[in-house]
């Protein structure tokens, strides 16, 4: 009888030693050895580079401008783990829930591809950093060159979403 | 009723086909084989907050302390709910091990040569670069910000992978596991802010960056890598394990467990999926796909034959006056009105047995040296070009210095503007192409390039080739 929603953990085998009520991650990390010499001494090594960066942002403050900085490099995280995740998350469900089966991969494609390049151009599209007095910095219209780039992405998504059309047609019912 | 809701075990652990598999070792033969602990955990949800022995919630609850244990109990029940809602086979393990392993080596490379950029523009007294080969500054710089610009699909999708991880319960497991995670800070927030504001220096943008971007940037890079290095410590192993094949996944994908419950959405008997989304390596070519259009819409700034798909390159080498981008003008520095005044003189003294001052035509009278130079920029373009000027050693040969003197190069700017001076290595001074330029691809320099003269020397980033000189100072 198959076992409805069974996971590949299920089948897991566990060394011996090993918590047998950890979940899988931790039973192979601990397996691994996650936390033995080679941990410690990455978390040593690791930290003077921390330090090194801590102590240079803290020595060139007038330059440097501590306090923005930080702002900036924990705000990053936050806003990453709090808002473009989820959002991809719930884009990622919508996709799944009403695009066709034909379509899914191609629109996951479309979407992961033309979304990094937006990311991408985002300020040169938005020409915050164009200066009249300066033609040969930013020299091009990146709008438009962004529609091209979209459109090229958006040509080999449609052939694939033919492709997979096309596969679906001939699959039996 | 289905089994999970009877609290009973299930017969044995079956794939999904329902065929048997491995009993875990340790089971006795011939018994039927024992259900994986997880299993029966997940399966009877109602032994939830009692099920794990390290569960601080269900060892507070034993001893009868007051409210907490039932509180972290729902927490670990409430993580362990959120956590089982990302179902899809893309937030794995081996997808996390092999994008973690393309992150470490492109956030490697892109700091080695961000370290030499940095070096090569903040030169302490230590560090050269060398005079040959003349475009080692320009490979190194192209390579920082290509590498730099395609690691952002690579972190976005791995943070994307792994963002199952954050719901954990409990979050913390002992000193070195908090150690592991704070660790994460610096390498998360590090590796956005490293990437954002090289986004943005590159497009000009810098009034989300109320700092100075070198400084920062740098400084964070340290920070960055040295999370970098605490993660690999913690993960090495277990991404050995993993990519070898034996890790968990990777054993249940080749040994125990047919593909399809591994990938769920693989058809078993083609082995091929339909129609349920992205496989683990469909998603890895499509990062790697994102990754190939930047590259491919970017490079161009430096790599010539790719000039022409360089779509959104902030630079293309050959637009600009005389055919090279300009990156500082002549209004923008301040300077059109000493630069053209008939008044104009290069002084060139210090430790020099003859100092002398010219003229432009005196200049032009001497004997001069073509060179094919490239000027290369620290943000990421850079573009080859013919100047012709004086050699600089022949110039300190004709006021009486030392062929390898160390030489300061003063521009007609503000000299408490940054970049308005720059130190010439003994190394360069001696090399007969670092020139005092006065023409560029055949014609006079224009303004904007550092018209009447402007240092140009292999090997050395685009802001310390001084424009505008007035003043060589022998020290």
């Amino acid at each position: 009888m198959r076992r409805e929603g069974a996971k590949p953990d299920d089948v897991l085998t566990s060394s011996p030693g090993i918590d047998p009520e950890m979940r899988p991650q931790e039973r192979l990390e601990t397996d691994s050895g996650a936390h033995g010499i080679t941990f410690w001494i990455g978390l040593a090594v690791g930290w003077v580079a921390i330090l090194i960066g801590l102590f240079g942002i803290f020595d060139h403050a007038s330059q440097a401008n501590p306090f923005k900085v930080f702002r900036l490099l924990i705000g990053l995280n936050i806003f990453n783990d709090a808002v473009v995740v989820p959002l991809v998350l719930g884009l990622a469900f919508a996709v799944h829930r009403w695009a066709p089966r034909w379509l899914l991969v191609p629109a996951q494609v479309w979407l992961i591809i033309c979304g990094v390049v937006s990311l991408y151009a985002y300020p040169l599209v938005g020409d915050f950093g164009r200066k009249p007095s300066q033609p040969s910095e930013l020299p091009f219209n990146y709008a438009h060159n962004l529609l091209m780039v979209l459109g090229c992405i958006t040509l080999f998504c449609v052939g694939l979403a033919i492709r997979s059309w096309r596969r679906q047609r001939r699959m039996p019912a | 009723m289905d089994e999970r809701f009877t609290g009973k075990p299930p017969v044995g652990p079956v794939n999904g086909l329902g065929q048997p598999v491995d009993p875990a070792p340790g089971d006795a033969p011939g018994s039927p084989p024992t259900p994986s602990p997880f299993t029966r955990r997940v399966l009877n949800r109602a032994r939830l907050p009692t099920g794990r022995a390290r569960n601080l919630g269900a060892r507070l609850k034993d001893r009868g302390r007051g409210f907490i244990a039932p509180l972290s109990a729902r927490s670990e029940h409430e993580v362990e709910r959120i956590r089982r809602r990302f179902h899809s086979p893309l937030h794995s393990e081996w997808l996390a091990a092999v994008m973690g392993i393309g992150l470490g080596v492109s956030f490697t490379v892109c700091f080695l040569t961000g370290l030499i950029d940095y070096l090569a523009q903040h030169p302490p007294s230590w560090f050269h670069l060398p005079v040959q080969p003349i475009n080692l500054f320009r490979v190194t710089e192209g390579v920082h910000v290509l590498t730099g610009i395609m690691s952002i699909p690579l972190l976005l999708a791995k943070l994307w992978v792994v963002y199952p991880n954050f719901f954990t319960y409990p979050p913390v497991r002992n000193i070195a596991h908090a150690l592991e995670r704070l660790s994460l800070v610096p390498l998360v927030g590090g590796a956005l802010f490293e990437l954002a504001t090289g986004v943005a220096n590159i497009a000009y943008w810098y009034s989300p960056m109320p700092f100075v971007f070198t400084t920062a940037h740098f400084y964070v890079a340290w920070i960055t890598v040295g999370g970098l290095v605490v993660h690999i410590g913690a993960k090495i192993s277990l991404t050995r394990q993993v990519v070898s094949g034996r890790g968990a996944e990777d054993a249940t994908l080749r040994d125990k467990v047919p593909v399809e419950l591994v990938e769920p959405h693989i058809n078993p008997l083609t082995n091929r999926g339909f129609g349920k989304g992205l496989t683990r390596r469909g998603f890895l070519a499509t990062v790697a796909g994102g990754a190939a259009v930047l590259f491919v819409t970017v490079a161009g700034e430096t790599i010539a034959p790719l000039r022409k798909l360089a779509l959104l390159a902030p630079r293309n080498p050959v637009i600009g006056l005389q055919s090279l981008p300009v990156n500082r003008t002549a209004s923008g520095a301040n300077v059109i009105d000493d630069a053209v005044s008939s008044g104009y003189r290069l002084v060139v003294d210090g430790r020099c047995k003859r100092p002398r001052t010219f003229t432009l035509d005196e200049l032009r009278a001497l004997p001069q040296r073509a060179a094919g130079l490239p000027i290369s920029c620290v943000e990421g373009w850079s573009a080859a070009a013919e100047w012709k000027g004086i050699s600089l050693p022949t110039l300190l040969k004709l006021v009486g210095a030392k062929r390898s003197s160390q030489i300061k190069v003063e521009s007609i700017e503000d000299q408490k503007r940054p970049y308005s001076n720059s130190i010439i290595d003994p190394q360069h001074a001696a090399d007969p192409d670092t020139l005092l330029a006065l023409e560029l691809n055949g014609s006079l320099l224009d303004l904007d390039h550092g018209y009447p003269v402007r240092l140009i020397a292999p090997d050395r980033p685009g802001v310390l080739q001084t424009k505008w000189i007035r003043r060589v100072t022998v020290l």
